[in-house]
């Protein structure tokens, strides 16, 4: 049975799949036979089988994984980014039915668009009596502070989106419009990268029209918009817990924005600039990805922390475009559906090509007799989306349900409004196994182009399980397709690399560096170097114990161990002679895995992916991926209860492995700004900081400074090194000149000072600076000192004066070092001040 | 009546402020029956952008920016205003409440929507269960929508308690409600409430009162603070001034700053600062009479 399905043909078995009862069935006609775009679709699978689309469709999972496409979920308890969900198979519809379609998306944008103008402006809508006063001013949405701005161009909306169903008959019908801040384009684009891998023969077969154009128009429309030539564009995230922050950098990268949260920008003299390493530099086009409302502390909602002061009278003061303007909130939501087909009427004198389905605001009296007549056949909703409020389906309810949610309706009418219960179209899915009916709904986009409004030719496919529930929105935990238009001729092909004007500007460096970024920067590489550093010491000591554990080697695992603890590794439950080689043993295994360790493996990793994931649009696709592959061994929860020794073993082999792919990765792969400065900084101030702890505790150990020194070179990378150049036994005053001040030595820390100087030296000069800074003279102080250490002395005679010397300077740079790293941060990184109200004086 | 009215506000910083973002509802407005002759606005440190506009009520807003490192704010609003008197409307002239109440619906068109704005719920005036049930027994059927509005007044004054202790800036209705006590701004807000709970229009409003010394002590400077009261719209009269505070219609002791939908509206001053630490806020008003009181009002 199993190897006669894996044997048959996908498009044999999509055909066979029948649509949920009563749907419009997007594949077939009534006549049972395919339509025109399934036919070319399924014609373009081939002879491929169900063996191949799995095989398939594993890598592409592998794929979307490693690309971390994610969603956030707020209220997660597992506080995790939830895994992306896409089908193997895509939604097909022909280019002619689409461009019918996208010509009512297009009229919708364009509609929207002029209502804002007025709704901000004369109000005339609501003086003729066209739009009911209420749809308006109970709306919250309805920023009151906005009125009588005018965005340049009266151009209110720039990005569109829309949620799309297809009625029983076949009709599309718009169950939403999304004028704020629309999400989801970042996903289409993430959907047909990997499914255009996965089955790259049957896309080429298909002619599927291609997404990139239209975001290299969106792109210029948001440089046109400042009117500058070279305008700086921010892309604005309410930051890394947003529920699509993924998107937000995915986005910031694609297009080549700055991604920027509210804390990297500040208005000043009513223009918006944002804080970057080289001091503040003017923002002239923001598009926005926060909700209205959170934009401006001063002048919208107060209470979240979130926004940037001023930006509102920075916008007034026409120094800053905002993509969509702020307000533009207020033509969503279900109560304005039902007086669409009049404005559209009166205010682009059309019919409205795309209608909603049908909805009601109850504010009005007509409206709300309607919607309680009707009360087991529409869905309740808030008339409002800014009111947060669960629909409700008046099917579910019983009669008495029914009546109370009708009370509830006539108590706070203007706050409620119905829509009918629109079935959704059927479609399949593979679940992994065979193929089953789902209903689905598109999530449209356009976006403002020079003529009126552009639309993507391609969408976000929501599939759900349930028929007629056409509530569908993205964390609901249905799975994604992605939409192709079949185009009868040639595609066209783009980059989004800018051709065509000519530009004599160049630019050496990347001056717009957020100081946030560079923080995460700084710490990335941090915490790559400590884990690094973990590894290694996990790794000598578990060889030492699984080895033959001869007397010096149990010896120098005590010396480890040690070390282990000092740094926090390792809670110091016994001395290590109590315990055993079994003991140890396990202790060490456990402290690979468990969380609950200061410095454990499990924080660092989990740090470093945090940091990494701050600034996901600043790091190559490469790099994240490694970032992101890195932790998953380790991860919470990840542990086998069997693991034994050799299974540790190799996996902090692997882990050391992808360190140093990522550590390659800065070194060959990134350009020399400040960016990589600051990675460059952490990764060798840590170095810095392992090295001068682990050497303070050899030298503490024993009055030769023999005890541990092996363990040390190995934990150092050195020992080959250090067997090349002596032949002799292992010497203290050879091998710590070797740890420490050969210059030639990546892992010593002469060479960690001297990287850790230039890097101060290039850092942008700071005003009003014509000393060393702290860090630069400790850093000179360091090196100078170390230059100076005699170590022929040391090895005439170790246990000497000069040994003393050598204590006293480790002791010193130890505690100098997070001085340093204090005195960086304060410098450059600093985000300590944060913005709060001033206190509002009461009325008395 | 005029007056000389200083407003002062001043912020003391336990830490340096770095920045510091203001929006002032401080300039009275100038009305059929109050004239202002002169107003000006300092503030210290000296803004970098001081910035005037008209906001959506017809109210004048400054917009203040001290970008330079501070510890403390000091704005001294200081005005001169004439207000003459208003004879009291009759209440009894006025349509009954219904049709005023149904003359904003269900689709009022015109003038009329640009006073239904007034009807819907606000940020500090939300839905407030109880709010109906209280206005209720003012608004029998057909009593004329003004005589409902007085009677309004004159209970929540006295089954209200004035208690400075009571509330803070961010003490939610329904908690007033319950408790039935407060100052004027929360008297002014419950009234609203229960004004558009029965369909009626109301409007807050921010000002000055000007208090007189008890009989033989002399006034006292900057003992005065803000005020704030209600207006009530019916078609015969528009917008009409109720203070519920002190059950009076205001005449020429009120000065009028600013109306709107309730205090976030018209907040005389509310900012944001960078850095700065720990807040001190002192405030001192002080309503000056520039000639003789009328013995009448």
């Amino acid at each position: 049975m199993e190897h006669t399905l894996n044997n048959r043909l996908v498009s044999d078995l999509v055909r066979e799949t029948r649509p949920l009862s009563g749907a419009w069935d997007e594949l077939r006609h009534r006549d049972d036979t395919l339509r025109p775009a399934w036919d070319k679709y399924l014609q373009a699978l081939g002879d491929l089988t169900v063996h191949d689309l799995s095989h398939r469709w594993d890598e592409a999972k592998r794929i979307l994984r490693d690309n971390g496409v994610s969603y956030n979920v707020y209220a997660d308890p597992r506080g995790a980014d939830r895994p992306w969900h896409l089908d193997a198979i895509p939604q097909v519809l022909s280019e002619g039915e689409w461009n019918t379609l996208a010509a009512g998306i297009a009229q919708r944008a364009r509609l929207l668009d002029l209502l804002l103008a007025d709704i901000y402006g004369p109000q005339q809508m609501i003086r003729e009596g066209i739009l009911p006063a209420g749809v308006v001013f109970a709306n919250p949405g309805y920023l009151r502070p906005v009125h009588g701005t005018r965005p340049p161009g009266d151009q209110w909306l720039h990005l569109y989106a829309c949620e799309i169903l297809r009625a029983q008959d076949g009709r599309w019908m718009v169950l939403a419009d999304r004028t704020q801040a629309p999400a989801g384009a970042g996903y289409v684009l993430e959907n047909r990268i990997v499914l255009s891998r996965a089955f790259p023969e049957t896309f080429r077969a298909c002619r599927v029209k291609r997404l990139a154009p239209h975001f290299q128009r969106m792109r210029r429309s948001m440089q046109s918009l400042s009117g500058r030539d070279d305008p700086h564009i921010v892309l604005l995230t309410p930051g890394p817990f947003n529920d699509t922050y993924f998107e937000h950098a995915y986005l910031a990268r694609y297009m080549g924005f700055t991604l920027a949260e509210s804390g990297d920008l500040t208005v000043r003299d009513e223009k918006v600039y944002l804080k970057t390493l080289g001091g503040l530099h003017q923002v002239d086009v923001i598009m926005r990805r926060m909700d209205d409302d959170f934009c401006d502390p001063l002048e919208l909602r107060g209470d979240s922390g979130l926004g940037v002061p001023g930006l509102l009278q920075a916008v007034r003061a026409r120094n800053v475009v905002v993509a969509n303007a702020l307000g533009s909130g207020v033509a969503e939501g279900t109560a304005l559906q039902a007086y669409l087909p009049a404005l559209c009427q009166r205010l682009l004198n059309e019919d409205l090509l795309l209608p909603s389905i049908p909805s009601w605001w109850c504010g009005e009296q007509d409206g709300l007799d309607a919607v309680i007549d009707h009360i087991e056949s529409v869905v309740v909703k808030p008339a409002f989306p800014s009111l947060r409020a669960e629909p409700v389906f008046g099917d579910r309810l019983g009669e008495q349900g029914q009546q109370i949610l009708s009370d509830r309706l006539r108590r706070t009418p203007e706050l409620w409004a119905g829509q009918s219960l629109a079935p959704m179209s059927g479609t399949v899915e593979w679940s992994g196994s065979h193929f089953r009916p789902r209903s689905m709904a598109i999530r449209a986009f356009a976006c403002r182009s020079r003529n009126g409004f552009d639309v993507l030719p391609g969408g976000l496919v929501r599939i759900s399980s349930e028929p007629g529930r056409a509530t569908i929105v993205l964390q609901a935990s249905g799975g994604s397709k992605d939409l192709w238009v079949l185009s009868p001729g040639p595609v066209e092909e783009v980059s989004l690399l800018p051709t065509g004007k000519r530009s004599e500007t160049f630019r050496r460096s990347g001056v717009d560096l957020p100081s946030r970024v560079a923080d995460n920067l700084y710490w990335m590489g941090r915490y790559a170097e400590r884990a690094e550093g973990i590894a290694r010491l996990s790794r000598s000591a578990l060889v030492r114990v699984s080895g033959e554990s001869s007397p010096s080697e149990i010896t120098e695992t005590g010396l480890l161990l040690t070390a282990m603890r000092e740094f926090g590794m390792l809670t110091p439950i016994a001395p290590t002679g109590a315990l055993g080689v079994e003991g140890i043993e396990r202790e060490l295994v456990a402290s690979v895995f468990l969380s609950d360790r200061g410095l454990g493996l499990q924080q660092t990793l989990g740090a470093l992916h945090k940091a990494g994931f701050q600034v996901r649009d600043r790091i190559s696709n490469d790099t994240w991926r490694i970032l992101h592959h890195l932790g998953r061994d380790f991860a919470p929860g990840r542990r086998q209860g069997s693991s034994g020794l050799g299974d540790v073993l190799a996996l902090l082999d692997n882990l050391l492995h992808h360190l140093s792919a990522l550590a390659g990765m800065a070194k060959e792969n990134t350009t020399r700004g400040a960016g990589w400065r600051f990675l460059d900084l952490g990764r060798r101030l840590e170095r810095s900081q392992f090295v001068v702890e682990s050497l303070e505790l050899v030298h503490r150990s024993s009055e030769d400074g023999s005890l541990g020194l092996e363990a040390m070179l190995e934990v150092f990378d050195s020992s080959i090194t250090y067997r090349s150049r002596y032949l002799t036994d292992l010497q203290f005053a050879q091998a710590v000149d070797l740890i420490l001040a050969d210059d030639g030595n990546p892992r010593s820390l002469l060479f960690q000072l001297l990287a850790v100087g230039r890097h101060l030296e290039a850092l942008p000069k700071l005003q009003d600076a014509p000393f060393l800074r702290r860090e630069q003279s400790i850093i000179l102080r360091a090196t100078t000192d170390l230059k100076l250490l005699d170590f022929p002395a040391i090895a005439r005679d170790p246990a000497g004066e000069e040994r003393g010397r050598l204590g006293e300077y480790l002791e010193r740079i130890r505690q100098d070092l997070p001085v340093v790293s204090d005195s960086l941060t304060r410098s450059w990184l600093s985000h300590a001040e944060t913005t709060r109200q001033l206190t509002r004086v009461e009325t008395p | 009546m005029k007056y000389r009215i200083r407003h002062i506000t001043e912020y003391r910083y336990a830490d340096p402020a770095q920045l510091s973002h203001n929006l002032a509802h401080l300039e009275p407005c100038r009305t059929a029956r109050q004239e202002v002759s002169s107003f000006s606005l300092e503030a210290d440190p000296l803004p970098a952008v001081v910035s005037r506009r008209i906001d959506g009520y017809g109210n004048a807003t400054h917009f203040l920016l001290v970008q330079e490192s501070h510890r403390q704010f000091r704005i001294v609003a200081e005005s001169v205003v004439s207000v003459a008197p208003l004879l009291p409307p009759d209440p009894s002239h006025s349509p009954p409440w219904e049709d005023v109440a149904r003359s904003l619906r269900p689709r009022p068109m015109g003038e009329l929507a640009s006073i239904s704005q007034f009807l819907h719920a606000s940020p500090y005036v939300p839905r407030v269960a109880g709010a109906e049930d209280y206005a209720l027994p003012s608004f029998p059927p057909g009593r004329p929508a003004l005589e409902g509005a007085f009677d309004l007044m004159r209970r929540v004054h006295t089954e209200f308690r004035y208690d400075p202790t009571a509330t803070s800036v961010a003490t939610p209705l329904s908690e007033v409600f319950r408790n039935r006590r407060g100052v004027c701004q929360d008297f002014s807000h419950a009234m609203i409430a229960c004004l558009r709970a029965m369909g009626l229009p109301a409007r807050y409003v921010s000002g000055y009162l000007e208090t007189r010394p008890p009989p033989g002590k002399t006034r006292l400077v900057g003992a005065d603070a803000s005020h704030a009261w209600v207006q009530s719209w019916c078609p015969v009269h528009g917008w009409i001034d109720l203070d519920p505070t002190n059950d009076v219609a205001p005449s020429e002791r009120h000065v009028t700053v600013a109306v709107g939908r309730d205090f976030a509206d018209v907040t005389p001053l509310k900012g944001l600062v960078l850095g700065g630490g720990g807040q001190v806020v002192k405030v001192s008003v002080d309503v000056a009479p520039l000639e003789a009181p009328s013995e009448d009002d």
